[in-house]
């Protein structure tokens, strides 16, 4: 694996967004998500990518374009900074850390999906980058924690892991840890964000072997070597939610720290849904929470190989580890009963509808995947049913719905 | 547009070389414009001379003239060489250099450069490996780079003779650095494995620019001369009657102290250059060089890669080196700018067990990188080397060279932040078949020097052609072409034997430790700086182990007769006249052994007979401990010795002591009971052995 060899957009992005282990006011300074997004949209409207602002005729198109308030001069001085990105690049990919572009096939669709705009433009991470597409349960909680609080996250940690759900969190001291680790103890999988020293914690004892086995993840958009930042601790909250399915505070503050915030951020912007913690000994920000939206948490699930204390109630439960991307997430709040069948045809629609951006028959398509026609059949009469997809004849073929199409294309539009 | 560049440029090279008819070499305008209008990556392999610096000097300056950044130059040399830098002047191209000798200047230079007075900045490959200097100097200066050149490009080639694990961060630098950026590569010796090799590094859109290798003035001539007394007196008849200044090789650091030295004795001014002397000495002994103020530097490799001396008259090697490359790569040092240069290959009996040592040791066993790697995998926070030292039986070096070696692979599963090394969460299975392979070639190499050594065809045809340089002739000058020597191959048998005198004379300081290794010794209790009083003095050893002088007889003593013999007591009786040391010791005593009860003190008490001073053996050893010699570092070596002698008294102890041994390596045993003989009551402690071992001399 070369983790180094970038593709040219990545190359471009990183040079006008990263700060390379430089402080971020070092001149020329690095753009802001903001800028960026403004650049974005003026190299959309002139038909070019990022990695085109590597080409000398590209770059004096720069030079002469006015992009919203963006100092030209600024934006062709951080694209010099090539020997810079060369040398940062290696240092970081040697110990293994890989760097995604908001362009890479690989940077996760649900940040794009959830967050639009906000997406951050450069990840760095360590460990196995599919868990980033996996989904799961966020589960975070201040820093200073009682016994209550760790004993209910590893109760609901080790329910996790025995069913294939993901913990997602923020690798801070307190919850964070517990849980992350916690799902790992009990055979599970983590993705961590974090708000600071990725390179660092790459290395700790306690994360390393996670990494070497493929089930831990950690994650930045913050420079690998950068040190802790009050700004950057909450700027990661809604990365750490909209990685997820579904969240879990486990304790939180009433009006007050990262916590609190970052799920309040969750709950305006309808991230994903947001339920608390109301057992043993209960904050008052938990109960706050409630009052801003937040379901109460059942932390026992409803599979029927572990005992559930209070059957009735599990439709509210989190149940599965689908990282399906749904347009309207508070419909899943509401809850609705899933058939094994529902669930299995929720996880491969997505994979499907990747496949049809192009028009395909059933047959090559079950061949891709490697299904019996016949199921094939049965969910593609489903997706076409449900309007996602539209059926050809002549020769028969399916592909996306024109107007999920363009949404797609929409959606990719706004973010690069 | 290209013709007024070109013309442009050529008015700048004109200007740079003071000669206002000079046009450029073939290849050299092609790769200045290649790489100013399309950015390329591009290979320049052309001989020491032809120009290539000119070539980034000009891209330099038309770069900047186009409002580019300054030029990072990667380069094992420790500065631009003075004509260089003069040429670089000429065309307003400002040069300055970052190295470890010159940290003052660090601030002053990243400053500079960062407002634009520096043109080209020239730093060395192992800069890089420090993570201190990247985070801090390189990284903020590396904002606006123009142009990146990486000199001596065969490095990158791992199957190549040349192979410095350094460049393979260059390579990956490279291969990250964004397309615009032009980069250029550049290197004086590359057969066709090493350039197709660095092709498959650095990527298929490298372009490649290739020039003749074949040196028209050079006269070579191989003698095989056994013995290393008879190429010690070769020198010293022949060297006084070859014109002008040169260069004589060795294959060791040891070789080229003993080889310039002897040449001082006999009235030649020869100086030794390596890589253990300090950057500003080299520098001053290779301006001495530059300038013909000295006959000759007997010099290792170090003098190696950029040294650019248009009229050395000579390189001669007093020993056989691996491979025909780097043979080819010191020897085409000389002959460029003058009518007639010599190149002598001397060889004899040691060249292949020096080689094979070098070849032998070029990747530590599997086993050292597995314990240190376990080492580091066990550690929660990491671990510093002092600390691995503590858990591990392995040499520093060994260490060091393991952990240098695994944090260049890519990616790499060892990490250094901070002080503390650290395991990272990557995968690492070690590339054993790739060793080997890479060992295989090397023999391989050998094996055709030793062919050249012995070829019936023309010389520089054989390099040329094991160089992959394109339909070479035979040069009609070499001594196969000529049918008789160039030189004389004998000497004269009165310059042998004093030669030999001088080898039998190779004594050997053996420095006084001045600091206990930490934690090493709870039993004696001693620990931090080493307090005066308990020090040992500066003592000797009669020869090195296993060497030419009296190396040889001082092994069959310990391992075939268990007894020294009285001509190595002469021999030591000898030494201590030329020492002198003061105050003179009025009694002598030896190291104990529980295994050899007899034979150190034997040899202790007929040395003491001939000085005429009372041998009284006051050192017990009271615990059996492990041999000395299969503990690996100096932590191990210290602690192995804790409480393990006891001093007896005696009347004369006040007086200065000889310590006696037959045999040095870490000091530590010397350390530890001058110390306690101290603490005993003794006077001056003067440590006394027969052989120092010297393996690790390289």
């Amino acid at each position: 694996m070369s983790n180094h060899l970038l593709q040219s957009n990545t190359q471009a992005i990183l040079l006008l967004c990263a700060s390379f282990g430089q402080k971020r006011d070092t001149e020329p300074k690095p753009l802001t998500l903001g800028e960026y997004n403004s650049l974005a949209g003026w190299l959309l409207e002139q038909e070019m990518t990022p990695g085109d602002l590597l080409n000398s005729t590209h770059k004096n198109k720069l030079l002469s374009a006015t992009i919203g308030k963006l100092d030209s001069n600024r934006l062709v001085a951080l694209l010099e900074r090539g020997m810079m990105l060369s040398l940062a690049m290696e240092k970081w990919t040697n110990q293994g850390l890989w760097i995604l572009g908001r362009s890479d096939s690989q940077y996760p669709k649900c940040l794009k999906q959830k967050l639009q705009h906000s997406a951050p433009a450069i990840l760095y991470g360590v460990g196995n980058i599919e868990l980033l597409t996996q989904g799961g349960l966020a589960i975070v909680g201040s820093r200073d924690v009682d016994e209550d609080a760790i004993n209910y996250t590893n109760k609901v940690v080790q329910n996790c892991a025995a069913q294939g759900i993901q913990v997602v969190s923020g690798g801070a001291r307190g919850i964070d840890q517990v849980s992350m680790l916690g799902a790992l103890e009990f055979g599970g999988t983590a993705v961590g964000v974090l708000a600071d020293s990725l390179s660092k914690a790459a290395v700790a004892g306690k994360y390393r072997p996670g990494i070497k086995e493929g089930r831990l993840t950690l994650i930045s958009p913050y420079d690998p070597d950068s040190g802790f930042d009050v700004g950057n601790a909450m700027g990661r909250n809604k990365y750490i939610y909209a990685l997820s399915d579904r969240a879990l505070i486990v304790s939180s503050s009433f009006d007050q720290g990262g916590t609190w915030a970052g799920a309040i951020e969750a709950l305006k912007k309808n991230i994903v849904p947001v339920f608390v913690r109301l057992e043993g000994n209960i904050p008052e920000g938990n109960k706050q929470l409630i009052l801003n939206g937040a379901k109460p948490f059942e932390p026992t699930p409803h599979t029927s190989s572990l005992p559930t204390e209070n059957p009735t109630e599990e439709v509210e439960t989190p149940h599965t580890s689908s990282s399906l991307p749904t347009e309207n997430p508070t419909e899943e709040v509401a809850g609705k009963l899933d058939k094994p069948k529902d669930i299995i045809y929720e996880l491969v629609l997505p994979v499907l509808l990747e496949y049809l951006e192009q028009p395909l028959d059933e047959k090559s398509l079950a061949e891709y995947l490697d299904i019996q026609v016949g199921q094939m059949q049965k969910w593609l009469k489903r997706a076409v049913e449900e309007g996602k997809v539209i059926k050809t004849k002549n020769p028969v073929r399916y592909c996306l719905k024109h107007s999920a199409k363009q949404l797609l294309a929409k959606l990719e539009a706004k973010t690069e | 547009m290209v013709q007024a560049e070109k013309k442009q440029a050529l008015f700048l090279l004109r200007q740079a070389l003071q000669n206002p008819l000079a046009d450029f070499r073939e290849g050299q305008w092609e790769a200045i414009s290649t790489l100013i209008k399309y950015k390329s990556r591009l290979l320049v392999v052309q001989r020491t001379g032809w120009g290539k610096s000119l070539v980034y000097f000009l891209a330099t300056r038309l770069l900047r003239n186009q409002g580019a950044g300054p030029t990072l130059l990667i380069s094992p040399l420790l500065a631009l060489m003075r004509n260089q830098i003069a040429a670089a002047e000429l065309i307003g191209v400002k040069a300055a250099t970052i190295n470890s000798s010159n940290t003052e200047d660090w601030e002053i230079v990243k400053s500079e450069l960062l407002a634009g007075k520096i043109d080209i900045l020239l730093i060395s490959p192992e800069r890089l490996a420090n993570d201190d200097f990247r985070d801090t100097i390189l990284l903020p200066i590396s904002q606006r780079i123009g142009l990146f050149v990486i000199d001596e490009a065969h490095c990158i080639s791992d199957w190549g003779h040349d192979f410095r694990p350094d460049y393979r961060r260059i390579v990956r630098i490279l291969q990250a650095l964004p397309s615009n950026i032009p980069a250029l590569a550049t290197t004086a010796t590359a057969n066709n494995r090493v350039v197709d090799d660095i092709k498959t590094q650095l990527g298929s859109n490298l372009e490649v620019s290739r020039g003749h290798l074949v040196r028209e003035s050079l006269q070579l001539q191989n003698i095989q001369l056994p013995s290393p007394a008879a190429r010690m007196a070769w020198l010293a008849q022949h060297l006084p009657n070859i014109s002008g200044s040169g260069i004589i090789y060795t294959l060791t650091v040891r070789d080229a102290e003993r080889v310039a030295n002897w040449l001082k004795t006999q009235g030649i001014n020869a100086q030794a250059y390596h890589s253990e002397l300090e950057n500003e000495k080299r520098q001053t002994l290779e301006d001495q060089l530059l300038n013909n103020f000295i006959k000759a530097l007997v010099a290792t490799t170090a003098l190696g890669m950029g040294f650019d001396k248009p009229d050395l008259g000579f390189v001669i090697h007093y020993q056989r080196p691996g491979s025909v490359v780097h043979y080819y790569q010191q020897v085409g040092r000389a002959g460029r700018a003058v009518e007639q240069a010599y190149g002598i290959l001397l060889s004899g009996n040691e060249d292949e067990e020096i080689t094979n040592y070098f070849i032998q040791s070029a990747f530590p066993p599997e086993a050292d990188t597995q314990q240190v790697l376990n080492a580091l995998t066990c550690a929660d926070n990491g671990l510093s080397v002092p600390q691995l030292e503590q858990q591990l039986n392995l040499a520093r070096g060994k260490i060091d060279q393991v952990l240098k070696l695994l944090s260049l692979e890519s990616p790499a599963p060892v990490t250094k932040q901070g002080s503390k090394w650290y395991a990272t969460p990557v995968h690492y299975q070690p590339d054993t078949e790739k060793i080997e392979q890479l060992t295989s070639i090397r023999y391989q190499e050998q094996a055709q020097m030793a062919e050249y050594m012995q070829s019936q065809q023309c010389l520089m045809a054989f390099l040329a052609k094991a160089l992959d340089d394109f339909n070479p002739v035979p040069c009609g000058k070499c001594a196969v072409c000529l049918g008789k020597p160039l030189l004389p191959e004998t000497c004269s048998s009165e310059l042998v034997n004093e030669a030999i005198k001088y080898l039998r004379r190779s004594d050997q300081v053996i420095e006084p430790r001045k600091q206990w290794a930490s934690q090493a010794f709870p039993t004696y209790g001693f620990s931090g700086n080493m307090k005066n009083d308990l020090r040992a003095e500066a003592g000797r050893a009669l020869c090195l182990w296993g060497d030419a002088g009296w190396g040889q007889l001082v092994k069959q003593g310990k391992y075939q007769h268990n007894h020294f013999d009285d001509a190595l007591v002469q021999a030591t009786f000898e030494m201590i006249q030329r020492w002198q040391p003061q105050p003179f010791p009025t009694w002598v005593t030896c190291v104990p052994s529980l295994n050899r009860r007899a034979l150190v003190p034997n040899f202790a008490q007929r040395l003491a007979d001939k000085l005429g001073l009372p041998f009284v053996p006051v050192v017990r050893k009271v615990r059996q401990n492990k041999p000395q010699k299969t503990m690996s570092n100096s932590y191990q070596q210290a602690h192995n010795l804790d409480g393990v002698f006891v001093i007896d008294s005696w009347q004369g102890m006040k007086g200065a002591v000889f310590l006696v041994d037959d045999f040095v390596d870490s000091r530590w045993t010397f350390t530890v009971i001058a110390a306690l003989l101290r603490r005993g009551g003794s006077g001056a402690v003067f440590p006394l052995a027969l052989a120092l071992n010297s393996l690790d001399g390289g």
